[in-house]
């Protein structure tokens, strides 16, 4: 099973063998279940996410395209259910603004964590349609046109949301004044 | 592209430095070179992409039971279709004919 393409799998699953969708969750559980858990922010919420985002690829793997990377579909699957999931909730999580800043200098390992989940915190603020291309460009490494075909949008959408969300960012982060 | 922020007070776009930072879009690097403002805005786009790069290694774990439970939820699945396909021609005929034996039943009571 370990030398087979993905696209071995999908057909393979395609015509009913579950053994071979098993190993396609296998594969691209973790980076499924990361996009879910950076879209959401919260362990169990990307699970549930995860979870369905797959049980949904199973149910419409007979509509998927060959030509396409199982990857970018399953970023499409997650994202959307993550933004079902955000709209249901309609809440954010606001920064914890009651932290401390570590005290002293040796913390600066610290620091840079918590600095790191004001980054999570942030992006947990924008948009949603802002989040999607920002954790799959900045977070998950994807191309302008993975992101077009992930998100079922242009590339000068993607671009145009990009930015807003990188700007944003930067605002939310005080880096910029 | 939508609001952008102010640009810098030697002119600079900063969504152009920006652009320079997240994309690898080339910059005017000779007016940079001297410019205190654009090295100074640089330097900050460049702590946050380093943030964003420390955040995008951090290692998350998808629990190992996400794979039982997504398998077991399509093998449910499977089952409950395979069931509805067998039984789901007879339930109709079914409760028709429950419908008419009581029918039946009621009409020999009220007799």
């Amino acid at each position: 099973m370990v030398a087979l393409t993905d696209a071995d799998l999908v057909s393979r699953a395609q015509s009913g063998q579950l053994d071979a969708f098993e190993e396609l969750v296998r594969r691209h559980r973790l980076a499924t279940h990361r996009v879910a858990l950076r879209m959401l922010g919260d362990e169990s919420d990307a699970e549930d996410a995860t979870q369905d985002a797959f049980v949904q690829a199973w149910r419409n793997l007979g509509g998927f395209r060959a030509d396409a990377a199982f990857s970018t579909w399953m970023y499409r699957i997650v994202t959307n259910r993550c933004l079902n999931m955000i709209r249901a909730r309609r809440r954010l999580e606001p920064l914890p603004d009651d932290r401390e800043a570590p005290a002293s200098q040796p913390d600066r390992i610290a620091e840079a964590r918590w600095q790191v989940e004001d980054l999570k915190q942030a992006i947990l603020r924008l948009t949603p349609e802002q989040r999607g291309p920002l954790v799959l460009r900045e977070l998950e490494g994807c191309s302008y046109e993975e992101i077009a075909e992930a998100l079922d949008l242009s590339i000068s959408a993607v671009k145009s949301r990009l930015h807003r969300a990188r700007l944003e960012l930067l605002s939310a982060m005080g880096s910029w004044r | 592209m939508g609001r952008g922020l102010p640009p810098l007070p030697c002119g600079a776009d900063l969504d152009a430095l920006v652009a320079q930072v997240a994309d690898g879009v080339p910059g005017d690097l000779a007016h940079q070179a001297g410019c205190p403002h654009c090295q100074a805005a640089l330097a900050q786009i460049e702590e946050l992409w380093s943030l964003a790069g420390q955040l995008a290694r951090e290692r998350v774990e998808a629990p190992d039971r996400i794979d039982v439970v997504v398998m077991g939820r399509i093998q449910r699945a499977i089952l409950t279709g395979k069931v509805i396909e067998l039984f789901g021609g007879l339930l109709p005929r079914l409760g028709w004919a429950l419908l008419t034996y009581g029918g039946l039943v009621e009409r020999g009571v009220s007799r």
